[in-house]
Order: structure tokens, then sequence, then C-alpha cells
């Protein structure tokens, strides 16, 4: 199998996509003898096998590197691809057909629907276009939201998962007097953490008296403005940037935090219902979790999430403060986290209906 | 689309991403240390340029500052700015070339180049600017 990817992996901002997508094939594999997956990066095309260059060509264009995937598909006999959707155009549109023509089992997958608030797409006009024809030449497609169709394609409908060898449970961190919350992300419109930082503003400003600190891990194109209102509100010795963070480093502050904190600002992209990778990771190592939308991932049921409006208003932090209390009671939340982690979360799961409509 | 408008399409394609592509190349080399670090990821210690254009130019300039560059190539014999190291043209690159690395700076001839170059270059020792700079090693 194939897992078509067009994108840099090793690119700033991709961490989580190459997590992502490394864990997919690892899934796959279980299934299927040989996964490898493509990206593109420096006007060359790889094909990489768990990081390593099984080959590599020279490619300025879409179209040349479909070129390559097409005769790439036959060298290493590879009869079935997932393709990692990466707008519509002209060329896209007959690689599919070519696919189709030769008999290659493929699924599209599409990261996100909806996308067109998202901000990042170039031609607009362009994918609105030639999105409408993909359906006469693909069956199946997968997305992370609940839908049977997109644009007329069959749709299985996938929640994220997540690599648990990747996430190392956290220690326990007593109760010290001190609440510590944490994000991790690559910082962008729709993290929306400016409601956590306002949030500390208003509780504060409120006479708050209980010593709230927030550490914000990662960079991005928030993180000057994240810098800006900490400053503007005065809250350097509670808002604290730690930049990038991996290994040891990143399993250090995950230990000393007792909340984390997904996206709150999905409003801002028309974005209501989401299957957060970021979650997935705070829950398999152990930490509860505040977040600002639906995520099918988890229900009332699970009682170590906090979930808050999908709006522009500041979080609470009374609702923190008891959320945190009702948290750290005695209760091993560390341990059923875990679990649901890895009953519910795991790859080789989640795409399970995939890997049956490949068979 | 007749057959001519799509290949006239894909031709402004291809120029557009070339274009787009020169412009991050050039942002990137901007940055000394992250220069520094592919330099060292790709082990290089000597090295040649192909190419006496602006991109060309632009990485012997940042890059004399790590690594040693031995010469700019161009078939031409010349590079649109001076610059205080000689330009080869590729008969006198052959006779003088011992094994080293050669980053070739140009995109949209890259291929023909690399064809050009395989005749005494190993083609592991051939790196595009593109591969060089955001490349897997």
């Amino acid at each position: 199998m194939l897992y078509i990817c067009y994108e840099n992996l090793n690119g700033r901002g991709f961490i989580g996509i190459k997590k992502k997508v490394l864990a997919q094939c690892q899934a796959f594999k279980k299934e299927f003898d040989t996964v490898y997956y493509t990206m593109f990066a420096g006007q060359i095309l790889y094909l990489m096998d768990n990081d390593l260059v099984i080959d590599k060509e020279f490619a300025v264009t879409k179209q040349m590197c479909n070129e390559i995937i097409l005769k790439w598909l036959i060298k290493y006999d590879l009869k079935k691809t997932y393709i990692r959707y990466s707008l519509s155009d002209l060329w896209f549109v007959d690689f599919l057909k070519e696919l189709k023509k030769n008999k290659i089992k493929s699924v599209l997958e599409f990261p996100t629907i909806p996308y067109d608030n998202e901000g990042w797409i170039i031609r607009p006009v362009e994918d609105k276009y030639y999105r409408e024809e993909l359906y006469k030449y693909i069956d199946c497609c997968t997305t992370y939201a609940k839908y049977e169709m997109v644009f007329n394609i069959p749709c299985i409908p996938l929640l994220n998962g997540v690599d648990i060898e990747d996430q190392k449970e956290k220690k326990y961190k007593k109760k010290d007097g001190t609440i510590v919350l944490l994000s991790v992300s690559s910082l962008v419109k729709w993290n929306g953490y400016e409601r956590i930082i306002q949030g500390l503003n208003n509780y504060y400003i409120s006479g708050g008296e209980k010593n709230i600190v927030y550490n914000i891990v990662g960079n991005g194109d928030q993180m000057q403005y994240y810098k800006r209102i900490t400053r503007e509100y005065q809250l350097e010795e509670h808002v604290f940037f730690h930049g990038r963070l991996e290994g040891q480093e990143l399993d250090d502050i995950y230990n000393k935090s007792d909340l984390a904190i997904g996206s709150l600002g999905f409003y801002k992209i028309d974005l209501w219902t989401n299957s957060s990778i970021k979650l997935g990771e705070y829950c398999a190592r152990g930490i509860p979790f505040i977040y600002g939308y639906e995520d099918p991932l988890f229900s009332e049921d699970n009682y170590f999430r906090y979930q808050v409006p999908n709006d522009e208003v500041p979080v609470d932090m009374e609702q923190i403060i008891g959320f945190y209390n009702a948290m750290y009671d005695g209760r091993d939340f560390i341990n059923d986290m875990r679990q649901y982690a890895l009953l519910h979360l795991t790859w080789d799961k989640i795409l399970q209906p995939v890997m049956d409509y490949f068979i | 689309m007749e057959r001519v408008e799509r290949q006239i399409l894909e031709e402004y394609v291809k120029e557009y991403h070339i274009a787009s592509a020169s412009y991050e190349m050039m942002g990137l080399m901007l940055n000394d240390m992250y220069l520094r670090e592919r330099f060292q990821l790709f082990h290089i210690e000597n090295v040649y340029i192909y190419g006496g254009t602006h991109m060309g130019v632009q990485l012997y300039r940042m890059g004399r500052n790590h690594v040693n560059i031995k010469g700019i190539i161009d078939k031409a014999g010349k590079s649109v700015i001076k610059v205080p190291i000689s330009v080869l043209p590729l008969d006198t690159f052959q006779k003088q070339y011992q094994n080293e690395k050669v980053i070739v700076t140009s995109i949209r001839f890259f291929q023909e180049i690399k064809q050009d170059l395989q005749m005494f270059v190993g083609p592991e020792n051939i790196l595009g600017i593109g591969e060089f700079l955001m490349g897997v090693v």
C-alpha cells in the first residue's frame, strides 16, 4: 500500500501531521505487508518507510509528483493507495483517473471538512471547481467528522487516533496550591488560547487568589499575539512560553502540569465538530483536559474532560478550579484515561473500517 | 481543453512553482545558522556551486562562512554579480574535480545539468539546491 502525502512532513508546523501519518502507516502494516508513504520536500519526492528513504526523484510540480507515484506503484508492486488530500486541480483529477484506470484501489482522506475558512488555500476557485469532479474517479473517502458523503464521495467517518507508544504516561502530581495548565500545539488561530489568558486576567482583576500558571508549549503564528496580551494584562508571572519541546523535556512539562488545554477557537473557522489528535494525546498521557468544541472521541461519560462553549468568551477560571478539584480528589484518572485511549483511540482500531474496505 | 492549451497551462504552472521555490530557497539562505546546520548534516567541507545566477551567488556569499567553496561552475563561465572566486566553465571544472559535492542552484535545468555532470561526478555527489536546503538527509 502507498500512503500518498504531498507535504514536507519534516517542515515547520508538520510535527503533528508527521506523527499521525507514521502512526497510520504502522496501523496499516498490521494488515498489509508493505506500507510506504511519500513526502515532498525541496523539489524531491521521497518514497519513505518509517523515516527511511526508499527512493527519491526530482519533481517541481504536483503533476511531476503524480507521474513518479504512478511509476513507483508499478516498480514496488503496490496495489492500494491512501491519499492525504492536498487540494484539487486538473492534475490531481488526472491522477485519480489513472489510478482508477489501473485498478488501484484508493481511499482519499480529507484531513478537515469543511476547510474553506482555514485561511491557507492559495487558489480557492481552482480547488472548488475540481473537487466537484473527484467523485467520478474515487469510490471512497474518509474524514474526521460524521459525514456520509463528502463532495458526493461515499465517506467512512473516522476519529483521530493516537500512537500510544509515543505518549508516555504522565506522573501523578500532588496538589501543592498551584494549578498548572498546559497546551502543546503549533499555535494556530483556531487554538484560541487567548480565552485562557483573558480568563486569567478576569480572574485576577476580580480578586482571584489561587495561583494558576499556564505553560504554552509550541511555536506558531499566534505566538506574538499571545505574548502581547500576556504583557498587556501583566500576566508574566502566570503565562510562560516554552517554544517547541520534545522527548524528555516534553515529558517533564507534562509531569509538572495538572490540566491540559485543547482547541478553544474552532468558531473562528466555522468548525463545530472535530476529532482532534491533541485530545487523544492528552488522554493517552493521562492529563485531564479542557476544550471548546464537539469531539466525537469523548462523551459525557468521560469524567476527565471539561467542555466550554465554542465561542470567544474568556474561560471562567472558577470553573477550571472546580474541574481541577474534582479531578484531584484521589481518583486514578491517569489509569482510566490511559485505558480509554488503549481501548478506543489507537489507530489500528480506528482504521479498521478502511482496512476492511481495501480487503 | 485543447491539448495545446493544456500544455500552455502546464508550462505556466511549472514556471510558477519554480519562481515560488526560488523565492523560498533565497529566503532560507539568509538564515546563517540554518545553512551551517545543512552543511553539517550533509557532511560537506568542500563544495562546488553550479550556477552563476543570483541563487548561486547567494549560496556562495552565505556558504563561504561555513565551508570551503572551491568554485562556481557556469556553462557561460560567468556569474551575474562579480564574486571573488573562480567561475569555471564545465570543461575546466572537470579537469580539477576531486570528488567534492556539487550543489546545483538551477531548479529549471536541474535534470539536464545533472545529466551533464554525471559523466564525471557520482550521482550521490550532485545535490539540487532544494534537496540541500530542505531535503531529507
